[in-house]
């Protein structure tokens, strides 16, 4: 494991080269080009306020925002979709970032890695580009806490822990190809578990099969980086301890597991993919 | 031999795949089969290969389809695990498998390079400052800043060629590539292969060229059915497969027609870099004169004479004479022949002797050509500029190509199923 990670900086230069063809060829060929960065969200954003904000009065239950008396959905919203949105395209994207060097891996010999590790790098400056354009919006309204500065912490976190679970992913996939199939599925459905169209509030007392929903939601990692965008951008609050053990906990966990796991069974899959 | 002077160590390697992996790719399959892997159909590419590759050698490795030679280069390259043995290789190694070799379809020629060249483990800085090179010797003109996806064949091979001899490797692993594209291509990769053999680089060759192996490498590999068949001499190697193959009663000399047929090209052409050049080449007669013209079954001298600019070592000389209608009919060669030639200097002439003509009459164009001593670079090649008339003589064959000298004789009373030397 540990010669697969120093052959893996030795390849530095290929992974820093592959995250630079991929931002380079993220938007090649589109008439509008890089604005596609910022019309996708925007869009996405628009239509999940449109419908869970407005027809299905979602905002009436939306938390008070740092500035007293702010309460906007779209904002509480954005500020959860962009952490879902990075571990989307880190980890589920793996899979098509891996797949499609495949045909490479059969002809040259280079850690199958470094497509997955360059694939979630360049997924950084897309989030980053929709921080800043979240800050800028929270500015305009007034709500400005000084945890803006924190927010950007979580985004190492963040691919640390879709990094692990991609290559998990990508892998099984290339032996397997009932994972992507099933991905899909429970991708979408951890998109509904998670308290992102919804504050995890909402869910108050309910139990599910004699347990507290709302402590079964805590355990998914992915509503403790949820919750802690929300705090930093939105609430003006640092998150608790816990919370802050917690994601760091479960990124160096993810991380560790998923790479060790690859190292292992990555040895033949030039055979497979 | 020291260990020092292996570039690669090949040791008892096998290699298994299982043929059915596609299928099983969908979990039901692998959890019902999961108790019984023996239904897995596997195919053992190679079994139990062993064998040393000299540093600065050029390594042919020879096979029929199928041998389990393009499997043992993916070893050598990394590409696959050995599923058990070792390889175990001296050195950085570069390797051109397959047409295009790693190329991104979405991007530039340009940014393939460098793509190809960081896979390769060169830093940018480098790359940077090789890239003209490359681009050049390529010859892709203004398309290196186009998507590689509209590139031609021929294109993505002289640029997969050139990033991966441009890379300083110290092992070069080459799967037929070179035999694609057109001559002057060719040519020009074969120069380069010379010049990265002088300047000490270890070149491993896979072909189906017997004419290559025979006339570039210093050793060569046999394989069949994932195992060594032969390993040594590169002549003796080549000469010993044709045999086979002859006796297998299949077409043997094929690739070498096939070579033939590339090499009709150049008509009248002279290339070479003329370190040493050839002069004159003239036939000399049973009566001792030069002459164009040979009588059919009578002996003849060819004569070459040169000059050197320099001494240069052991060069190599060849002739070929085609038939009007551009076949090759006969290629002799002194390296094949193991001819030394000594270290000419000077002005100097070298005999090439027939005992018999054994050509049909007609007119025959010969080539006449001198190479280093591995075959692979051109001093100097006069093609097809010498002319050979051969007249009806003692031997009675007009048709065809050659008089096989051959007598006729009736059979023994009973007919007999043993051979005819019996």
């Amino acid at each position: 494991m540990l010669t697969a990670t120093q052959e893996l900086w030795g390849y530095r230069a290929l992974v820093l080269n592959l995250t630079n063809r991929e931002i380079k060829s993220q938007f090649k060929m589109t008439f509008l080009g890089n604005l596609w960065a910022l019309i996708n969200p925007m869009l996405t954003l628009a239509v999940y306020s449109l419908v869970f904000g407005y027809f299905l009065s979602f905002h009436k239950n939306t938390p008070e925002a740092w500035a007293s008396g702010l309460q906007s959905f779209p904002l509480y919203l954005f500020c959860a979709l962009m952490m879902w949105w990075l571990f989307n395209r880190v980890a589920i994207g793996a899979t098509a970032a891996f797949t499609s060097m495949g045909s490479l891996l059969r002809k040259v010999y280079f850690p199958p890695s470094a497509p997955i590790v360059a694939h979630g790098l360049a997924q950084v400056r897309q989030t980053m580009l929709e921080g800043l354009v979240c800050m800028l919006v929270m500015v305009l309204v007034g709500n400005t806490p000084w945890t803006f500065i924190l927010w950007p912490l979580l985004i190492p976190f963040m691919l640390a822990f879709g990094l692990g679970m991609g290559m998990l992913l990508a892998l099984a996939n290339a032996y397997y190809k009932d994972v992507g199939y099933l991905t899909t599925i429970l991708n979408m459905l951890l998109f509904y578990v998670t308290p992102i169209i919804y504050s995890i509030d909402a869910v108050g007392d309910t139990e599910f099969m004699g347990l507290p929903v709302k402590t079964l939601m805590q355990l998914n990692p992915l509503t403790q980086f949820v919750e802690a965008s929300r705090e930093l951008l939105y609430l003006g609050v640092v998150p608790g301890l816990w919370r802050m053990v917690a994601l760091v906990g479960i990124s160096v966990f993810s991380l560790v597991v998923g790479w060790v796991l690859f190292v292992r069974y990555s040895k033949d899959v030039s055979e497979v993919v | 031999m020291g260990e020092n002077d292996i570039a690669i160590r090949v040791e008892d390697v096998t290699k298994r795949f299982r043929l059915n992996q596609n299928r099983a790719s969908y979990l039901k399959e692998a959890i019902i089969h999961k108790a019984d892997t023996s239904q897995w159909r596997e195919f053992w590419a190679l079994k139990g290969v062993s064998f040393d590759i000299q540093e600065g050698s050029m390594h042919g490795i020879i096979g029929h389809n199928g041998s389990g030679k393009s499997t043992l280069l993916r070893l050598m390259a990394g590409i696959h695990r050995p599923t058990t043995g070792r390889i175990t290789a001296n050195g950085r190694i570069s390797a051109l498998l397959e047409l295009g070799t790693g190329f991104h379809p979405q991007l530039t020629g340009r940014e393939n390079i460098y793509l190809n060249a960081s896979i390769l483990g060169i830093s940018p800085r480098e790359i940077g400052r090789r890239v003209d090179d490359i681009i050049d010797f390529a010859g892709i003109g203004e398309f290196i800043d186009s998507p590689v996806r509209i590139y031609s064949s021929g294109m993505k091979v002289r640029l997969g060629f050139s990033v991966a001899v441009h890379v300083d490797p110290e092992i070069l692993l080459l799967d037929e590539v070179i035999a694609v594209g057109d001559e002057r291509f060719k040519r020009r990769c074969f120069d380069h292969v010379y010049q990265l053999r002088k300047k000490g680089v270890t070149i491993v060759l896979v072909t189906h060229s017997l004419g290559q192996v025979q006339s570039m490498c210093d050793r060569a590999t046999w394989l069949e059915g994932g195992e060594l068949k032969m390993d040594g001499d590169a002549i003796e190697v080549a000469r010993a497969y044709l045999q086979q193959v002859n006796n297998a009663e299949s077409g043997g000399g094929d690739d070498d027609q096939h070579e033939v047929g590339l090499e009709m090209q150049g008509r009248g052409e002279r290339r070479g870099t003329g370190e040493i050049t050839i002069e004159a080449l003239t036939f000399i007669s049973a009566h001792k004169r030069p002459t164009p013209f040979v009588n059919s079954g009578r002996p003849l001298v060819a004569r070459v004479r040169y000059k050197a600019a320099q001494p240069i070592q052991n060069p190599t000389f060849g002739l070929r004479f085609f038939t009007d209608g551009g076949t090759l009919v006969a290629a002799p060669n002194s390296r094949r022949a193991r001819f030394d030639a000594g270290t000419p200097d000077g002005e100097g002439e070298i005999l090439y002797k027939i005992p018999r003509v054994s050509l049909t009459p007609g007119t025959y164009h010969v080539t006449a050509g001198i190479y280093d001593e591995n075959n692979l670079h051109v001093y100097d090649e006069r093609q097809r500029e010498f002319e050979l008339r051969v007249q009806p003589g003692d031997a009675p064959d007009t048709e065809g190509f050659i008089d096989m000298g051959g007598e006729w004789a009736k059979a023994l009373k009973k007919p007999v199923d043993a051979p005819l030397d019996a």
